[in-house]
C-alpha cells in the first residue's frame, strides 16, 4: 500500500477503530459494559458513565418498604441517561428464585435483557453451573434474552450455549476482588471453542490492563463496576477502562503476534557493523 | 361485609409476618402504605404477579409476598 494513495487512507484509519458489538438485537458502539453499584454519588456514576461511553448498564432489584422514599431519584436519573439496561438476578440461589426475579425485572425496567446470576457458594460468590443452566434454558423459551454469568467452565458455557443465550459471561476472578484474570489459557480456551459466541468478561476485572488483556484475546466486551467505582477518581477510571477496551479490541483485529521463547532481534541483521571483527579492548 | 368482620391473614411481607384484613394483593400493598405508582414489582410464593392481576391476586394464610424496586448493581 502506498502511503500517498488517498484511498487507502480511509480503510486503514477505519482497522484502527472498534468495531460494533451485535448483541440481543442491539448494535452497541462500546465494549465496556457499566455496573451502577458502590459509586460515591450517583452524580459520579452519571459522569462515569458519560466518560466511559458506556451503552450497557446493570441494575438490579432489591426489597421495597413501604415507608422507603429514597430511591426514586437514583432510578430517575438512571432512565434519564437513556442506556440498555441490564438487570441481573444477583443473591438468588436457585433456577426458580432467578427466573422469578427475571420476570419483575422485565416489568419493572421494561426490558428482556437479563444478566442472569445463580450463586452457588456464598463465600466465592461462584456461580453454580447447573442451576444457571437450568434458568437459562427457562428464561430463553419465555422470551428473554439472557446474559449468563459462569465461571471459565468451558462445558458448561457449551450448555449455555445450546440454550440459546445471547452471551456467556465468564468471571476472571470472583466478583469484587479485583484480581485480574486467574486463568487466561481456560479463558483462551472459551474463545477458541466458541467463536460464534458473544463473550462477556464478567468480574474480577480490577485495572485497565486486565480489560485490555481478555480484549485482545477476542472477548466481545466486559462489564466492570467495583474497579470503577472504588478508584480514587471514578469518572476517570471509566475513561481508562474505555480506552484499554478499545485498545484490546483493536489490537485483537490487528492479530497479534506470535510469543517466542527466545529472543529474534527486530532489526536486521543484514550489514551489521564490525561483524566478524575481533574484540581488541 | 365490613373490614372488621373480615377473616385475619397472618401473611408473610418481605420475611416479616404480617395480621391482614385484606383479600387481595392491591388491598394489601394499599393498607402497608406502598406508593403504588412507584416502579416496583410483586411475586406470592415465589411465583411473579403482574401488576395488572394484583387487584385479582387473592390471599391466603401463609402466602409470602415479596414487594421489589430497582437498585444499584453489578
Amino acid at each position: 500500500m502506498q502511503l500517498d494513495d488517498p484511498t487507502a487512507l480511509p480503510q486503514a484509519a477505519d482497522a484502527a477503530q472498534p468495531d460494533a458489538l451485535h448483541v440481543a438485537g442491539a448494535r452497541l458502539g462500546s465494549r465496556l459494559f457499566l455496573g451502577t453499584a458502590r459509586y460515591p454519588a450517583p452524580s459520579i456514576l452519571a459522569d462515569a458513565v458519560q466518560a466511559a461511553q458506556a451503552e450497557v448498564l446493570t441494575v438490579s432489584l432489591r426489597r421495597l418498604a413501604p415507608e422507603t422514599q429514597s430511591g426514586q431519584a437514583w432510578w430517575q436519573r438512571i432512565q434519564s441517561l437513556g442506556r440498555h439496561l441490564l438487570p441481573n438476578t444477583a443473591g438468588c440461589h436457585s433456577a426458580s428464585e432467578a427466573v422469578t426475579l427475571a420476570q419483575m425485572a422485565r416489568e419493572i425496567f421494561g426490558t428482556h435483557w437479563i444478566k442472569l446470576e445463580v450463586i452457588g457458594d456464598d463465600y466465592t460468590l461462584q456461580p453454580d453451573p447447573w442451576d444457571t443452566v437450568a434458568a437459562a434454558q427457562t428464561l430463553v423459551r419465555d422470551g428473554f434474552a439472557v446474559f449468563a454469568y459462569t465461571t471459565d467452565d468451558l462445558v458448561t458455557a457449551f450448555k449455555l450455549r445450546d440454550a440459546g443465550v445471547a452471551a456467556i459471561m465468564p468471571w476472571a476472578a470472583p466478583i469484587g476482588t479485583g484480581a485480574g484474570p486467574r486463568n487466561l489459557p481456560a479463558l483462551r480456551t472459551l474463545r477458541e471453542r466458541l467463536p460464534d459466541s458473544v463473550l462477556v468478561v464478567d468480574a474480577g476485572l480490577g485495572a485497565p490492563h486486565h480489560a485490555a488483556q481478555v480484549m485482545e484475546l477476542g472477548f466481545d466486551a466486559v462489564l466492570v463496576n467495583t474497579a470503577v467505582a472504588e478508584a480514587g477518581d471514578p469518572v476517570a477510571m471509566a475513561r481508562a477502562f474505555a480506552l484499554a477496551v478499545d485498545a484490546g479490541r483493536i489490537a485483537h483485529r490487528a492479530l497479534p503476534m506470535r510469543q517466542r521463547e527466545v529472543a529474534q532481534a527486530s532489526t536486521p541483521m543484514v550489514g551489521v557493523p564490525f561483524w566478524h571483527q575481533t574484540a581488541t579492548a | 361485609m365490613s373490614a372488621a368482620a373480615a377473616p385475619m391473614r397472618l401473611l408473610r411481607l418481605n420475611g416479616e409476618p404480617v395480621q391482614t384484613a385484606c383479600a387481595t394483593l392491591a388491598e394489601l400493598l394499599r393498607a402497608q402504605g406502598y406508593d403504588v405508582s412507584r416502579a416496583m414489582a410483586c411475586a406470592v410464593n415465589r411465583q411473579f404477579v403482574p401488576r395488572a392481576d394484583w387487584a385479582q391476586r387473592a390471599l391466603h394464610p401463609g402466602d409470602e409476598i415479596e414487594v421489589v424496586s430497582p437498585v444499584v448493581g453489578g
